[in-house]
């Protein structure tokens, strides 16, 4: 065992909204510098789980979370936890693509610009590395002042990732992003994972298989709100002992 | 017969651009359309038709002149004082406390107390003028009296806090539904990049519902120019501007007070019907400048 803690540590966790229990039972870890995809059916609880991290179900009726969630090895659910600190620290991609009605060149800013609102001489600088991390400064650097609801839902699913990377976070959650992308946009966004996953831990739901073979080191799969089996991809995909995730694969 | 000369035909061809098709649909709706635009035009040439001699023979007096004796002369200048000032009264009281209320209900309340407050708010906005002019006349002028010493309640201030309690509902409510028709996906984003609640509130939701909350002033502003009965009730009813001018303890008189009273008495002929008109011609302009400044405001408040 090494001393530095597992960016994410999930132990024994029940999330339930109104008292319908959604998930049950989870308890993992996942790695820094890699990534793991969540993978199940739809409704199987997948996003509960990815925003559960990031604390955005906290103004969502009637929930209630249960167990220990450590990020970075501190407890994100215990008392005095500065929600907006965790969530500069923990990235969400939602599935569908979401820009500010601004320019290009104020959406890719627009995290940074209140959490270091002194740096503002720098941002147009800032604006266009993290345009380049997420492959779309080619695209957009000629239209940096037009309204970021011109460009494509690729390119604005990409300028998401840049707005949220502009923040500085170690840890990307990332919710089915290509579930609503055409396939060229699919292919930039699963190389930026590739580049994410080298510094990043990067958590990727999906019920892409392929994709998740292609991307992640790491599988979980979750059933019915509880993580029916987690291991390496390779072995998972090839030789799941679970039942039911033989059948889900096999589909 | 080629494609172009028939206009009934889908899509004809003019220089390279299509047009589609007019159906029963767009005649229908273009003749209802004449039809209201006509009787908008048709009230607005009437009212320059009868107000028409009083403008002659006063001049520009008619809009400057600050007396308003029947049989002498007619200056409406103290009545468009009145409209304004105690319009702007009302905005000044009534907009912190709509725009904070309309943020907080939207942005803060639980759905179920959301609920209830909204129903409120929308049974205020209905009740009829006539029921504040009441309530103010009973209430809110001796309130005033007393509160500042006055000799009589019935003052500029009095019109204008009760405009501004007139207002407040309509304003509030339709900031309000402005506000939570911003898509929760906008908020939910800026929460995932560490905003504050503070922060979505005023970076996000507020500017993305920022003309719908200018409409719903616009609608205010509309509404308080033209409310008569209540105002005349608490108004005082005293053609004069105050002096100081802002001096709004003083009783005053509304382009809407002033016609309320006086119309009945001199319908239909004589000069004094035709300075009437002419005030309510002023208050029709008024209102126009209003909506347009609204429009203008509105392009230039969009992204
Ligand atoms: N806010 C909520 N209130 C009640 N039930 C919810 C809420 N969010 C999710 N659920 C339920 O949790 C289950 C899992 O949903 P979700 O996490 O969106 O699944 P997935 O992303 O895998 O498709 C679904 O049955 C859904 O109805
Ligand atoms: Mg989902």
């Amino acid at each position: 065992m090494n001393d530095t803690p597992p960016p994410i540590e999930i132990r024994d966790a029940c999330v339930s909204f109104r008292g319908k229990t959604v998930l049950d039972e989870i308890d993992c870890e996942f790695r820094p510098r890699s990534a793991t995809a969540v993978i199940g059916s739809s409704g199987s609880g997948k996003t509960t789980l990815l925003r559960t991290i990031a604390r955005m179900n906290d103004g969502m009726d009637g929930f209630r979370f249960r167990g220990k969630l450590f990020v970075q090895g501190s407890e994100i659910y215990g008392n005095g936890t500065d929600v907006c600190r965790l969530r500069g620290k923990v990235g969400m991609v939602f599935q569908k693509p979401c820009v500010f009605p601004k320019s290009v060149l104020e959406n890719a800013v627009f995290g940074l610009k209140h959490h270091q609102p002194e740096r503002k001489k720098e941002f147009p600088e800032l604006a266009e590395r993290f345009l380049r991390e997420a492959f779309l400064w080619d695209e957009v650097k000629d239209r940096l002042h037009q309204p970021a609801a011109v460009l494509s839902q690729g390119q604005q699913q990409r300028l998401a990732i840049a707005r949220a990377l502009a923040v500085g976070p170690e840890i990307f959650l990332m919710d089915e992003p290509t579930a609503s992308l055409d396939p060229k946009s699919t292919q930039a966004i699963e190389e930026l994972v590739r580049s994410l996953k080298q510094k990043h831990c990067v958590v990727l739901a999906t019920h892409n298989l392929g994709q998740a073979r292609r991307l992640c080191e790491e599988v979980l799969f979750v059933c019915e709100g509880r993580i029916r089996e987690s291991g390496p991809a390779s072995r998972v995909f090839d030789n799941p002992l679970d039942e039911e995730t033989r059948a889900y694969l096999s589909q | 017969m080629s494609p172009s000369a028939d206009p009934q035909a889908n899509g004809p061809e003019r220089n390279g651009r299509y047009f589609p098709g007019r159906g029963p649909a767009y005649w229908v709706c273009a003749g209802f359309a004449c039809v209201a635009l006509g009787a908008a035009g048709i009230l607005l040439g009437y009212l320059v038709a009868e107000s028409l001699p009083a403008l002659r023979s006063q001049g520009w007096p008619f809009l400057l002149g600050k007396d308003w004796f029947v049989g002498e002369n007619y200056g409406a200048l103290p009545m468009i004082y009145g409209s304004v000032m105690a319009t702007a009264l009302a905005l000044a009281l009534a907009l912190p406390f709509a725009l904070g209320g309309a943020v907080f209900v939207a942005e803060f309340l639980p759905a179920r107390a959301r609920l209830i407050v909204k129903s409120i708010m929308e049974l205020l906005a209905g009740v009829p003028g006539i029921v504040y002019g009441l309530l103010g006349m009973s209430f809110l002028a001796p309130w005033i009296k007393d509160a500042f010493g006055l000799i009589d309640g019935n003052s500029l201030l009095a019109a204008g806090a009760l405009l501004g309690i007139m207002v407040l509902p309509t304003v509030m409510t339709l900031s309000e539904d402005a506000l939570r028709s911003v898509p929760a996906e906008y908020r939910e984003n800026a929460l995932s990049l560490g905003l504050t609640q503070t922060e979505v509130v005023f970076s996000v939701a507020v500017p993305q519902a920022l003309p719908g909350i200018a409409g719903a002033v616009f609608l205010g502003v509309g509404r308080a120019m033209g409310e008569t009965i209540a105002v005349l009730l608490v108004i005082g009813g005293i053609d004069r501007i105050p002096s100081p001018w802002y001096d709004v303890f003083s009783p005053g008189q509304s382009i809407p007070s002033k016609l309320g009273r006086e119309a009945a008495e001199s319908l239909g002929y004589g000069l004094h019907w035709n300075a009437l008109m002419g005030l309510g011609l002023v208050l029709l302009l008024m209102t126009m400048a209003v909506a347009f400044a609204g429009n203008l405001f509105l392009r230039r408040a969009r992204p």
